[in-house]
């Protein structure tokens, strides 16, 4: 993705270190995107836990 | 007198008394953050003409006969909170010229008890790091050994306290930044349940994920803060209704009995020796005191990690955007791709986080149906020097960011109370803390339990050598 489409300009030394933090992020996040949620899940409240289980 | 800044307690006790005024106390804890300012960086803004005007109305409201429960007491502000008339820098040089025109909700509730604010503490930049390094206002330094980081990133707030500045300061936590600088400052840390204090006047890093909470000496002064903060404000929605307990009281209830659960998955797995040691020997200092202890795994804390990424970068970076636009050379350079970074995060891992955040509660409430508090070290390690990236553990070498927080911002994720305790010391002489974790809003087991270890143990009675 360019930093065009997300309206924010970047210098060319904070592409570099923006595309290695992305690789770092897509390690650690690794198990979250295979983890099965279900079909019904919903997203969580804006964090409250006392409304939820 | 002399008046001793360690203790709230005794200040509090003298100023009622009138032995002392909250004036002398003030002007005590201004000559001595003067004196280690340099050398520490512990404060962005030192407020001294504001401490003087509030010491001057609290000596007021004693005269007049009010019984304040923070009489006089000093504290230091992460300056990430607002102060009315004063700049909320967040660490920023983007932000030297924010003045916040009014206080933040703790704050105002703590000067209304009584305390008065010394000063604006130090942080890492925009509160997302834990080293407490600062190129725009200096690097908060260990007070165990200066060569080494304090932790972060409430970091300025932990060397104040440490350094005997004040005998409390607050700090914010997203991933661990309350508890992270306690542990490695040997000092009481305590993030709150999510909601149990009010965020309001606070500058946001997650949403989600942010809390506001206490750094002190002793548990029973954090209790006395957190009964003073706590409870509901209308202007963070995200505040709870729940009565506040009283904190202070609930102390001296019975630790007999409750159930400790030792996650042996993931918390105990990569510890530097000295810190298993140490925890280990706490742990069973407790089950001295009459508690159980119950083996229990929690599951899905790679998952965690995970989710705790997409939430902190996407929330992070929706909240700076704006600023990126208008003013990104003026971040310092290591953390300005950080918050360009969640720009490029699909909605889909957002997304899948907060899923993934409800799913990971239930699981774990299930845990919690067979304990009463969860106990783990804060961190694996004591204080690292500064500039180190990676540290050697067993099971190999870890990346900093991983090792340390690793056991603290999981419980950011589901919002569970947390607190760190002094639990002993390294050869080398750094502190080491262990973290106890309870139900949510049950702050007032995790403070008992970690009250009645204080009662029993002397670690939290050391003091830095340089304070």
């Amino acid at each position: 993705m360019s930093a065009e489409v997300v309206h924010v300009s970047l210098k060319e030394k904070d592409r570099k270190a923006v595309a290695d933090l992305l690789q770092s992020l897509a390690e650690d996040m690794t198990a979250l995107r295979t983890l099965n949620v279900g079909e019904n899940e919903p997203a969580s409240l804006y964090g409250a836990v006392e409304v939820e289980p | 007198m002399k008046i001793e800044l360690s203790d709230s307690r005794q200040i509090v006790a003298d100023v009622q008394a009138g032995r002392a005024s909250a004036k002398d106390v003030i002007k005590e804890a201004l000559a001595r953050a003067e004196r280690h300012q340099e050398k520490f960086r512990p404060f962005i803004t030192i407020t001294a003409d504001l401490a003087r005007k509030q010491a001057e109305a609290v000596d007021a409201r004693v005269k007049r006969g009010e019984k304040l429960p923070l009489a006089g007491v000093p504290f230091g502000v992460k300056d990430l909170l607002d102060v009315k008339g004063v700049a909320t820098t967040g660490g920023s040089r983007a932000f030297a010229d924010r003045t916040a025109g009014d206080d933040a909700f703790a704050v105002r509730r703590l000067v209304e008890a009584g305390a008065v604010v010394l000063g604006k503490t130090n942080l890492h930049e925009c509160a997302f790091g834990f080293t407490g390094e600062n190129p725009h206002f200096g690097d908060c330094k260990n007070p165990w050994d200066v060569t080494r980081i304090a932790g972060g990133s409430s970091s300025g707030s932990a060397v104040a306290v440490a350094l005997c500045l004040c005998p409390f300061a607050l700090g914010s936590d997203t991933g661990g930044s309350i508890r992270h600088p306690s542990a490695l400052c040997g000092l009481v840390g305590l993030k709150p349940t999510y909601g149990r204090v009010s965020r309001t006047g606070g500058v946001p890093l997650s949403w989600t994920m942010d809390h506001v909470g206490p750094i002190a000496r002793t548990v029973a002064e954090a209790a006395t803060v957190l009964k003073v903060m706590a409870g509901r404000d209308q202007a963070d929605e995200t505040s709870s209704r729940r009565p506040v307990p009283d904190y202070v009281e609930e102390l001296k209830g019975p630790v007999k009995g409750l159930r400790l659960g030792i996650p042996h998955n993931w918390f105990f797995e990569s510890l530097e020796k000295e810190v298993a040691n140490a925890v280990t020997a706490a742990i069973d200092k407790l089950g001295a005191l009459g508690c159980k202890q119950v083996e229990v795994r929690l599951p899905h804390l790679e998952e965690v990690v995970g989710a705790h990424r997409a939430i902190i970068f996407s929330e992070a970076s929706s909240y700076y955007q704006p600023f990126l636009r208008d003013r990104a050379e003026r971040f310092g350079d290591d953390i300005r791709p950080l918050l360009q970074g969640g720009l490029f995060l699909p909605a889909v891992d957002y997304l899948k986080a907060q899923r993934a955040r409800r799913i990971v509660r239930r699981e774990w409430a299930k845990v919690f149906e067979s304990i009463d508090c969860l106990v783990t070290p804060t961190t694996p390690l004591v204080a690292t020097k500064f500039g180190q990236q990676k540290a050697a553990l067993p099971g190999g070498e870890k990346s900093l960011v991983r090792a340390y927080l690793d056991l603290t911002l999981p419980f950011n994720f589901t919002g569970h109370p947390a607190v760190s305790v002094p639990c002993g010391f390294s050869r080398g002489g750094l502190p080491i803390g262990m973290q106890l974790v309870g139900r949510p809003f049950a702050e007032a087991t995790i403070l008992r339990l970690a009250d009645h270890y204080q009662q029993a143990t002397e670690w939290h009675k050391r003091v830095a050598p340089s304070a």
